[in-house]
This record gives structure tokens, sequence and C-alpha cells, in this order.
């Protein structure tokens, strides 16, 4: 059945993919996981932009379209439309020759309703909503009129045309809905989980809202096992904890997983904080040289993490600088200063890193298990698309940008483990990373991502002016 | 660039000072803080170069504490193919637990037998060791395991 699906107007590249991962989960694709290739059929009202808040979709189920809208944090509401119009005789025209079978079971006598008047991109003064809901009079309303808590919602929506908008075409037309609420999400816990009420917080912290949509990505579920190896002050594993999965986290900074800032302001404090189970163990290692023991596979139903992609924080492997340059021969440390010795580290590129991941994923993942995590991507790019990572193992399922800055964006990957890990890719892998250690150099010359985006803008302004126009237009902050 | 790196170092340390120290918590609640469990000890081996039989990592135990946990029937059905039996009840009985069988039972005691389920649940996710160390089989290098973080971190020569 088609429902009337409006999205929150924010994060707008973050709400199919989030709403079909969803879909998977409750199984709206049958009970068969390995259903990837299946997508939701969608449908645009007439005339609206692909970033109209407005969509159509066909859901195999009332009960699939409930779960989901409640655990969604992008979806408003899934609405059963009754009739939609350009006008308020449409309107009527339409929700009069909705079937009846499908309308009166929510008109009885016996039960309560409330009439919600919603606009989008215009504000109506109370009086104007009276106006409206006194419109809907032709309804043969039968129940008693509940505000707190009534047995039936019903949705009158209205959006006027817009005007260009800083060049992008207007989002919508005018259009009315009206339909019978499925069901909505509760964004109510966002706030208790925002940052500024966090008490373990880094520099790198995930932001709350944007953390839940990375376990819904991933499917995060109750008797699942979710991985963060970038764990930090564990921003990340709270939003998996909080959909019930049980989480494991490692970093290679010793500070933030041991100590945090004090007895009580630590990754375990942040999970305590929330009445959350604690993480089924944290550790401090290295994401290039996992410590993994050999034969352990397809443990972890999903990885999600933030890589460092060297902006705010870099990345760092052991190994050291001295090693690596080989400027001092083979490095040893003396056996009496081996207890207390602090290894140094060395500096992890992006390209390694991610390299490092897809790898520990492919073999640690289980069959259809996601990895979620952010790309950067230079805007200037252009084609991004082409340039995202891939492995054997892994299809790509869905992409969602969110701009940082006028010169980059980070880009959430969604990735599925199709294949199984072969020994082959296991010994490619090992050749690769051998080849990452041996050129190590190499690799920290060929540009980091950080002098892309610091770097100061072109003194020849000539071409930098055709390049800003050239870059692909966003709607407001959040998109 | 430079006048952006230095900017952008100042940030990040504010990050981290400007709150002040949290006092010292009693003892009583510190002990509600979880620590390393044998799940992770199950996971985890030495890759010092060179080692080949890195697995399982021998326990020194010098503090185990037991915190109770709510049990979740199917995350220990998904964990348990999963769980090397022998180096996992070798291990609890290291950590003072003696109730588990040394071979590893038909994954069908799961369904049937509560009694299990509950031992298994105990010994995967209750039992912490707070501080001791891990060693190495091989070259008995030592991992050291504070307040239940096991550091697994190499030296510059190892890697």
């Amino acid at each position: 059945m088609w429902y009337l699906c409006v999205f929150y107007h924010r994060l707008l590249d973050f709400r199919k993919p989030e709403f079909e991962s969803l879909a998977h989960l409750f199984g709206a694709f049958g009970d068969n996981r390995s259903s990837h290739d299946s997508v939701l059929q969608w449908r645009l009202p007439k005339d609206h932009h692909p970033n109209s808040p407005f969509h159509f979709v066909h859901l195999p189920s009332e009960e699939l379209a409930r779960k989901l809208a409640n655990r969604s944090i992008l979806v408003k509401g899934i609405y059963e439309l009754w009739g939609e119009g350009n006008d308020y005789e449409e309107l009527e025209e339409a929700v009069k020759s909705y079937p009846d079978e499908r309308k009166l079971p929510y008109l009885g006598s016996e039960t309560t309703f409330k009439i919600t008047v919603d606009s989008f991109g215009k504000v109506l003064s109370l009086q104007q909503q009276n106006q409206r809901i006194e419109g809907l009079s032709f309804i043969p309303f039968k129940g008693r009129v509940n505000l707190k808590n009534p047995d039936h919602n019903f949705w009158l929506m209205e959006t006027d045309a817009h005007e260009t908008n800083n060049g992008l075409p207007p989002v919508v037309q005018r259009r009315i809905f009206f339909g019978r609420e499925v069901g909505g999400a509760d964004r109510k816990f966002i706030p208790m989980y925002q940052l500024k009420t966090r008490n373990y917080l880094g520099p790198t912290s995930m932001d709350a809202e944007m953390a839940f949509l990375m376990a819904n990505q991933a499917q995060a579920a109750p008797g699942k096992l979710v991985y963060d190896p970038f764990v930090g002050t564990g921003s990340i594993l709270v939003s998996a904890a909080h959909f019930g999965a049980m989480t494991m986290g490692a970093d290679i900074d010793i500070r933030v997983v041991l100590d945090g800032r004090g007895p009580d302001c630590n990754v375990w404090s942040n999970f305590k904080q929330y009445g959350l189970p604690m993480p089924v163990g944290l550790l401090r290692a290295d994401n290039n040289l996992p410590p993994w023991r050999p034969g352990l596979k397809e443990v972890f139903d999903a990885i999600i993490c933030d890589p460092p992609y060297g902006v705010r924080a870099g990345g760092r492997k052991s190994g050291g600088r001295k090693l690596l340059k080989g400027i001092i021969g083979p490095y040893t440390v003396p056996d009496d200063k081996r207890a207390d010795h602090i290894p140094s580290t060395a500096a992890y590129t992006l390209v390694e890193c991610v390299h490092d991941l897809l790898d520990l994923a492919a073999r640690m993942l289980v069959m259809n298990g996601r990895l979620v995590f952010f790309y950067p991507v230079l805007r200037e790019d252009g084609s991004a698309e082409n340039h995202f990572p891939e492995h054997p193992c892994f299809k790509l399922v869905a992409t969602s940008e969110q701009m940082l800055s006028s010169r980059y964006s980070r880009v959430l990957l969604t990735m599925v483990k199709t294949s199984l890990y072969t020994e082959e890719l296991a010994l490619a892998a090992k050749i690769k990373h051998l080849e990452f250690k041996e050129n190590h150099l190499k690799w920290l010359e060929d540009g980091t991502l950080h002098s892309s985006v610091f770097s100061p803008s072109d003194a020849e302004s000539g071409d930098s002016k055709v390049s800003r126009e050239s870059k692909p237009k966003y709607r407001g902050k959040y998109v | 660039m430079h006048k952006n790196k230095r900017l952008l170092n100042r940030h990040s340390i504010s990050l981290y000072t400007n709150k002040p120290l949290p006092s010292i918590k009693s003892n009583k609640e510190k002990k509600r803080e979880k620590k390393m469990r044998l799940l992770t000890h199950n996971m985890l081996s030495s890759n010092i170069k060179g080692v080949t039989n890195g697995f399982p990592l021998r326990i020194q135990v010098e503090k185990v504490v037991e915190n109770q946990v709510e049990i979740n029937h199917d995350f220990l059905r998904n964990i348990f193919p999963k769980i090397h039996w022998k180096a996992f009840s070798d291990a609890s009985r290291i950590l003072g637990y003696n109730q588990l069988p040394e071979e590893p039972p038909e994954p069908s005691v799961l369904e049937s037998d509560v009694d299990f389920l509950g031992k298994f649940h105990h010994a995967l996710l209750e039992l912490h060791l707070e501080e001791g160390a891990l060693f190495c089989p091989e070259t008995g290098r030592k991992f050291p395991v504070t307040k239940g973080i096991p550091n697994m971190l190499l030296l510059e020569d190892e890697v």
C-alpha cells in the first residue's frame, strides 16, 4: 500500500537511505537477509523537487510503517493519505471519493481523535488553523475530540509554491494533503543525548543526531555486536547501545580509553550517564595492526566509525617515525627501558586507514553485516561518486553527503558485506599493508586533506570564482 | 596555513581542559565500572612481528571483580558459535570460576539448558579482569591490563 511519508527538512541526503535501511531491518523485503538489491518504490507529489519533504512510499504493511516511523530520526510522520488537492475543493472531492471502508473504522462514535494543521514553508495563525479544521466538516467524524491522547491522529498539511532560492529550483508546489497518522518519529530522546550535556567530550565527538543516523544505517538492534575501531569518547557506540546493540571499541590513544578526564568522566561514564549497558570491551589497539586472534572472523554485526581524516584529528599508527623514515637503523628499545617505554607513533594517512578498515571489516563482519563510516571529499572534485573506496567483499548501498565547509564535505558510506573473505583477499591485503609501510614517506607527501582544507585561498583569484560557481549548491546549512 | 594550524591546536586544548576535574568517587561507586571480560580475551592475540602462535594470551590476575549484567539471550546465541571454547573455559578457571565444561557443549544446549545459559553469561560478561596482564604465549611479552583496558599497542621494534 502507498503511504505519504513526510520528512523533516534537514540532512536531505540522509533521509531515504535511513528509511531504506530501517525498512530492510524490519523485514520490508521478507526475511531474506540478502535482499540488498531490493529497493522501495518511491513517488513524488506532482511537480515536487526530490528535496521536497513530501514523498509517497510503497510499504507492505501498516505495522511496518509504524515501526519504521517510530525508530527513524528523520521521518516526521507516515500517513494513510485520504485525499490531496491543489485547493480545498479538490481536497474535499478527493476525501469524499476515498473508499468508506478505509475511512469509517476510524470515525466511529466510540473513538477519540485529533486534527493537526501543519504547513511547510509558511506559518498559519491559530485562527487560520481553526478555519481549516472547520472546513473539514464534510468528513463524518462521530468520535470525541481528545487533544492529549487520541486514538486517531489526522493531519492536514498545506504547502505553497515557492520562489527559486539561491539558484535552486523550488522544492514544493502548492498542495494540500489530508491523512491519518500511522506513526511518527520520537525525536524527544535526541536532546537528552545532545553533546552539550555529555559528560566526556573530545574535539571529534559525533553529534548525537548524526550518531543515531549512523546506528540506523548500520541496523543496530538487540542481540547484535557493534564495533568502533576509532572509539574516542564513545559517541557513536552510545547511539548503537541506545538501540539495544552490544558494543565494543578500540582506540590507539591510551589517554582517551583509559583515563578520560577522571574517574567519572570517561567512555564508561558516557554510557552510565544514559543508563545504557557498558561496552562489552574497550581496548587500546592499532587499526593498522589489529590484535585479533588468527582464525577469528565474522564476529561483528556492524562496524560504525568516523575515521581520522587528518583535518580535525590526524590518524596515528604504531611503528614510530624513526623506524619508518629509516634514518636511524633498525630501532630497538633497551631491555631495561621496555616496561615503561611509551612507543612513538607514525602518521596514518587516510588512504591506508581506509584500506585497513575495509580489510578488517571484510574479515570481521558477518555476512550481510554493515560497515558504516564517514569519508571526506574535497568539494572541488565534483565527480566524488567515482572516488569512493571499494572492496570485493562489499556492496555500497548508500551515500549521504554532509557539507562541512566550502572546501570539503563528508559522505556517510553504507556498505554491506556480500561475499566471503577469502585467503586470496587476505594475502592481497597483506601485500598492500607492506607496500604502505615501505612507502610511508611517499604517502605522507602526497598531500593531506588538512592542507587542502586550510591552505589560504588562491591569491590569483581569477579562477577561484569559477571554481566556486562550479561547486554543487546546497540547501540550508544542515544539508 | 601556519596560522590556521595554531588556531586549531588551541581549540582542541581548550576542549580538553575547560571542564573542572570531577571529584574522586567513593570506592563503592567505582566498582560499577566495567572491566576486561573474557569475551575480549577470547578475541585477542599477540600480533608481534614473527609470532605465529599468539593465542590464547596467558592471563595474570591481580584483581577480578564480578558485576551483574542483564542477560541477553539473543546476544548469547549470536556470540556462542564464535567463541574459542577451550581458551574460554581455561580462562574462566584462571579467574576462579569452575562451572564451565572443558569440552565445547552442543549448540542445542543454548535452547534447552537455562542453567548453562546463565553460567555462560556469567563467565562471558560478568567476570571482569580489573588489574593484571596478558602474556604472549610464544615470547612472554607482557600486555598490561589497567582499569580493565588491555593495552595491545606494540613497541617500535615489534611492528
